[in-house]
């Protein structure tokens, strides 16, 4: 697997923008290595003919039980917005959105 | 020379579901608009650490009523799978869809277009959650949660549409099916219908695949059609000019009636899928979809023909009175009860009260007035007993506070008179009391005639059996020649 | 007798007859906490005001007798990825450093509705993203025999509360060895659970589909009392198993021997690598199992040396997604200077620590468009073929039993340098939960003053099994019993 992929700089970077983390200089390069380590290490998987087998998701055997459509008590406003760094008039506040128009 | 540019529109439709609860929790689904910010929340579509989400059957039961509507394979057995993206209004960092195995695949719906009927394939119809509502003032924005989790309906088609009208009909048509299922309450306006279009063009004649911009928040049939026609010229002019159309997203904007680019929204639609670990797949048991199809009501299309073939009517009134469930519904109960034509009976529905109903804004499930005594009011006209005026004023009576028609005609003192002493009486008074008329009609202008029925009917408030008026005038006034 | 040195069992036995009170035991721990903890470093926080309201409201039950359970009004802990209403559950990550959720879990709930009482939350490796609590956002906690080793992780700072004293029982979880490993090091009882038997409502996610909640005790009898209050199924969980919850305590006061149980031995599970002392204990014990009547055999496992890769692929996918909700907008740590992409990108820097920022970038990586197949899908099918592996093996063997661990506890600062060093250590304890399977670490040596940990592996739903051997076992030896130098 990894033998295809170049892992480098530019790649970390966009990996990095897409999980929104901001990755420092010295970060970036140390993610280089221990991710062409830890890719090659896992390319051991690809010894494994896996040509007829279909994946398993999941751990256990059960299959959806949806619930009835029923209204539940809903969570009081102000025990939600307790842990909100900031609110006002009962929203969520945050910097502004940036919309391009 | 000028070349001409072909169309290939898709449409992504995302339809709110009518259940009471949402989509993965127990708390209350709301109108948004109204109700106060941040009200309808828990743990679950908050997004706090820990918190799962359980699927509602509800919304299972509308998605299998729809895509069975639409035609479409259903899946007895599809996935959940995360959409990972980040934005403030989703609070987990990724909104539960479906995504390679959705409930149903495969489906169309017939549309009508200048050329005749035309089939739009449907790809998929799936299950999805809905995000929570921004709203924004000066340096900040405001997140509410209440719509967040509700249970929202993707219905994709293949891009089968060439035109901006073909994707209203498509809209218009699907809108429809969704209020006549009983799925969607069609308030357009709240935005629980929200359409997103992908648009390219081509040279006409070519079979080429150019790139596709895809419009998002198209919330009206009129925004919709709007946004593709300007995306068209828009691509178009870029072709002619030798430039290449950037595969983008866009928003539109309503106020100016062009898209906008959204670049830096998401980049790259990168949305790493993968099936949601703490849902298990779905399976359906296929005697219950069975069941489902069995209540299946009757759809616009085989309506429409039922109406045209049971009730004699000509295609585009019967496709008026099918375009809404209760509409439909209340006309066949008024025309049930009726003993004059379907047709008479459409022409009333279709006038005076559509006109009170547009006018009032009431939804036609919560008019008050029996299908009963409007089937009265009507054959009074019919066979005469009051005027046509009197019968509208009797009818916007009824709508606004009820009664007995037959009550308000005699306390109104609406009966028509057909007796000729009495008509002749108001003739005469008439003619006597306006010689300048008689005299222009004399001289040749006879479209005059109508204006001296009015005034015969004003002056027996109506009572006066028009027929009989106009044989007496025409008679009087050949007699004032002479 | 001290009361920190009572079982379950046995201050149950105090409480109920009124010998001592909930409140009097509760303080006798915090005060224990207070005196030890300075050095264990094993919580995060301390819930005295909780704790002593709890207390006080199970003495009015033991004392009415109403709604009396083998738990009402004992202590515990819980590792502080299990959400508790109104006390702060962090993670050990600053990015949710004072976040107090409004609402319990179901395993705390099932455990306030017995009465017991919460002493307060323990450290973690963050997000449980480790095997020593050295990724601790906070601080390491030592392990209680030798404060200059790790305690195992992630759930270490719950193994060290129970090995030290500080709680007779805690609730642990297990994603990839979280609870064995750490019960293994510190020398107690943990019990990994099956997938589904306990509900994971409230239970901050690192790995959706391998996380489980499973007990942390002093002996074997003990983590079935708690598990039998903590287990069953829950609507609010549509992962969590439908099958009733057996009575755990019951059927191990009526075992007596093991004659009839097959025990397989993995020869994957004894290669190169595996400490000398580890290896003689855990032959020792199979050995001391044999004796008590059951077959031993041996099996094979096959896929075994592709567990780790399997694992931690799914891992780094799953934990990327489930981390996507730091985000500084609705709750914990928010970095407000600039616009909302700065809110996002200083929250997330500010508030997970390497390890997190490392898996949650190669998580985000393996599921981008275009790997997709090549990891993700990959990692996914070679899991069906570990799965395959351990159900062959059950269709002769009721129970498999290995090692835990490779060795015993490791220094502190040992492995932390080199991600991948860390990642062999959980080698014979992920194909558990790749599996979805349970397994019962118990103590079965100490080496150099370091306990030595054995597994006993059982097929979906053998908890009953697996505490049985556990039981028979520590009724036949003391290493259960020992107590660190701090004890």
């Amino acid at each position: 697997m990894s033998s295809e992929i170049r892992v480098d700089e530019k790649l970390v970077q966009e990996i990095a923008s897409l999980a929104r983390l901001d990755l420092t200089e010295d970060e970036t390069r140390v993610f280089v290595s221990q991710f062409k380590d830890i890719l090659d290490y896992v390319s051991i998987l690809n010894e494994v003919d896996t040509e007829n087998v279909s994946p398993a998701y999941l751990s256990s055997s059960s299959k959806n039980a949806p619930r009835e459509d029923v209204i539940e008590v809903s969570v009081p406003t102000e025990e939600f917005l307790a842990n909100a760094p900031e609110s006002k008039d009962d929203y969520v506040l945050i910097p502004r959105v940036h919309i391009e128009q | 020379m000028q070349l001409t540019y072909e169309p290939i529109i898709g449409l992504e439709v995302h339809a709110e579901l009518l259940t009471k609860s949402k989509m993965f929790c127990g708390c209350e689904v709301v109108d948004s608009i109204t109700a106060k910010p941040n009200r309808y929340i828990c743990p679950v579509c908050t997004g706090q650490p820990g918190a799962l989400p359980v699927l509602n059957q509800k919304a299972v039961e509308l998605a299998v009523r729809v895509g069975l509507a639409l035609e479409c394979q259903i899946h007895v057995e599809s996935i959940f799978a995360r959409k990972n993206y980040f934005y403030p209004d989703l609070p987990k960092g990724y909104q539960i869809s479906q995504y390679d195995q959705p409930l149903a695949t495969d489906g169309k719906l017939l549309i009508e277009t200048e050329s005749g009927i035309k089939k739009i394939r449907i790809r998929r119809v799936h299950l999805e959650e809905d995000t929570g509502k921004l709203s924004h003032a000066n340096a900040h924005s405001f997140i509410d949660y209440n719509r967040s989790g509700v249970p929202l309906l993707e219905i994709v088609t293949e891009p089968d549409l060439r035109a901006p009208d073909e994707a209203k009909a498509y809209a218009a048509k699907l809108h429809a099916i969704l209020r006549y299922l009983d799925v969607n309450s069609g308030d357009m306006e709240k935005g629980v219908i929200r359409f997103e279009a992908n648009v390219s063009v081509r040279e006409a004649g070519t079979e080429k695949l150019n790139n596709r911009t895809e419009i998002k928040n198209l919330n009206s049939f009129r925004s919709l059609a709007q946004g593709i026609e300007y995306e068209i010229a828009r691509q178009s002019e870029i072709y002619s000019r030798g430039g290449i159309v950037e595969q983008e997203t866009l928003g539109f904007n309503e106020a100016t009636g062009k898209t906008y680019s959204q670049r830096g929204k998401e980049e790259a639609h990168d949305y790493r899928y993968f099936p949601e670990p703490d849902l298990p797949p779905l399976v359906l048991d296929s005697d219950w979809i069975e069941s489902i199809r069995m209540t299946l009501l009757e759809l616009p299309d085989a309506k429409t023909k039922r109406f045209i073939s049971d009730f004699n009517l000509n295609p585009s009134d019967a496709r008026f009175l099918t375009s809404e469930l209760s509409l439909a519904n209340y006309f066949e109960r008024v025309a049930a009860k009726s003993k004059s034509s379907a047709k008479i009976v459409h022409s009333w529905i279709a006038g005076e009260f559509m006109r009170y109903v547009n006018e009032s804004g009431i939804d036609i499930a919560d008019i008050t007035l029996s299908p009963e005594s409007f089937a009265q009011l009507i054959d009074m006209v019919t066979y005469k007993t009051i005027g046509g005026n009197a019968g509208k004023t009797v009818l916007v009576e009824l709508l606004q506070n009820g009664g007995d028609p037959a009550q308000i005609v005699k306390e109104k003192g609406l009966t028509q008179v057909s007796d000729e002493s009495f008509i002749q009486e108001a003739v005469t008074k008439v003619l006597n009391d306006n010689p300048s008329e008689v005299e222009k009609y004399l001289a040749g202008k006879e479209t005059l005639l109508q204006w001296f029925v009015g005034q015969v009917a004003r002056a027996t408030k109506g009572k006066a059996d028009p027929n009989v008026t106009r044989e007496l005038l025409v008679k009087g006034l050949v007699e004032r020649k002479k | 007798m001290k009361l920190h040195e009572l079982t379950i069992r046995e201050t149950h036995e105090l409480l109920s007859s009124r010998k001592i009170s909930s409140e009097e035991l509760t303080r006798d721990y915090l005060e224990r906490i207070q005196r030890l903890d300075p050095q264990v470093k094993s919580y995060v926080t301390v819930s005295e005001d909780v704790a002593l309201e709890q207390a006080q409201k199970a003495d009015e039950c033991l004392k009415s007798g109403e709604g009396l359970t083998p738990l009402t009004g004992i202590p515990y802990s819980a590792k502080d990825s299990i959400s508790t209403r109104g006390v702060n559950t962090t993670c050990s990550s600053k990015i949710l450093e004072n976040y107090k959720p409004f609402y319990d879990a179901t395993a705390i709930k099932k455990l306030n509705s017995a009465n017991s009482v919460l002493l307060g939350k323990n450290n973690m490796d963050e997000f449980g993203m480790g095997s020593s609590t050295e990724n601790s956002g906070f601080f390491t906690t030592r392990n209680p025999w030798n404060f200059d080793h790790v305690p195992g992780g992630s759930s270490g700072g719950s193994a060290a509360t129970v090995a030290a004293g500080l709680a007779p029982f805690a609730l642990g979880e297990d994603t990839g060895g979280s609870v064995r490993m750490p019960a293994s090091f510190c020398g107690v009882t943990g019990l990994k659970t099956t997938y589904g038997r306990v509900s994971r409502y409230g239970l901050i996610p690192l790995v959706s589909s391998f996380d489980t909640i499973g007990p942390m005790a002093r002996s074997a009898y003990d983590v079935a009392l708690v598990l039998e209050a903590i287990a069953g199924h829950d609507p609010k969980d549509s992962t969590s198993r439908v099958e009733s919850v057996q009575s755990y305590s019951e059927s191990l006061k009526k075992t007596e021997n093991l004659r009839g149980l097959r025990i397989g031995i993995p020869k994957e599970y004894f290669v190169e690598g595996l400490d000398k002392e580890v290896e003689a204990s855990v032959r020792t014990a199979i050995k001391q199992i044999e004796g008590l009547g059951a077959d031993v055999v041996e099996v094979s496992l096959p896929h075994t040396q592709y567990a780790i890769p399997v694992y931690y692929l799914i891992l780094f996918a799953e934990a990327s997604s489930n981390l996507a909700k730091y985000d500084g907008v609705r709750f914990g740590l928010s970095e407000r200077t600039g616009d909302l992409m700065d809110v996002y990108l200083k929250t997330r820097e500010a508030g997970f620590g390497a390890e997190a920022k490392r898996r949650i970038m190669l998580g985000t990586f393996a599921l981008s468009a275009g790997y997709y197949d090549a990891y993700y899908l990959k990692a996914q099918k070679v899991r069906a073929l570990i799965r395959q592996d351990f159900q062959k093996a059950f269709e002769t063997c009721d129970a498999l039993i290995t090692p835990v661990a490779p060795t015993t506890a490791f220094r502190i600062g040992e492995k932390i340098s080199n991600p991948l060093d860390m990642y062999l250590s959980d080698v014979f304890v992920v194909a558990v939960n790749l599996a979805g399977i349970p397994a019962l670490s118990v103590p079965c040596g100490i080496s150099n003053g370091l306990p030595i940990g054995m597994q006993i592996i059982g097929p979906h739903l053998s908890e009953e099994t697996l505490l049985r051997i556990g039981y028979l076992y520590q009724s036949q030896t003391d290493w259960h019993t020992k107590h660190p130098p701090c004890w």
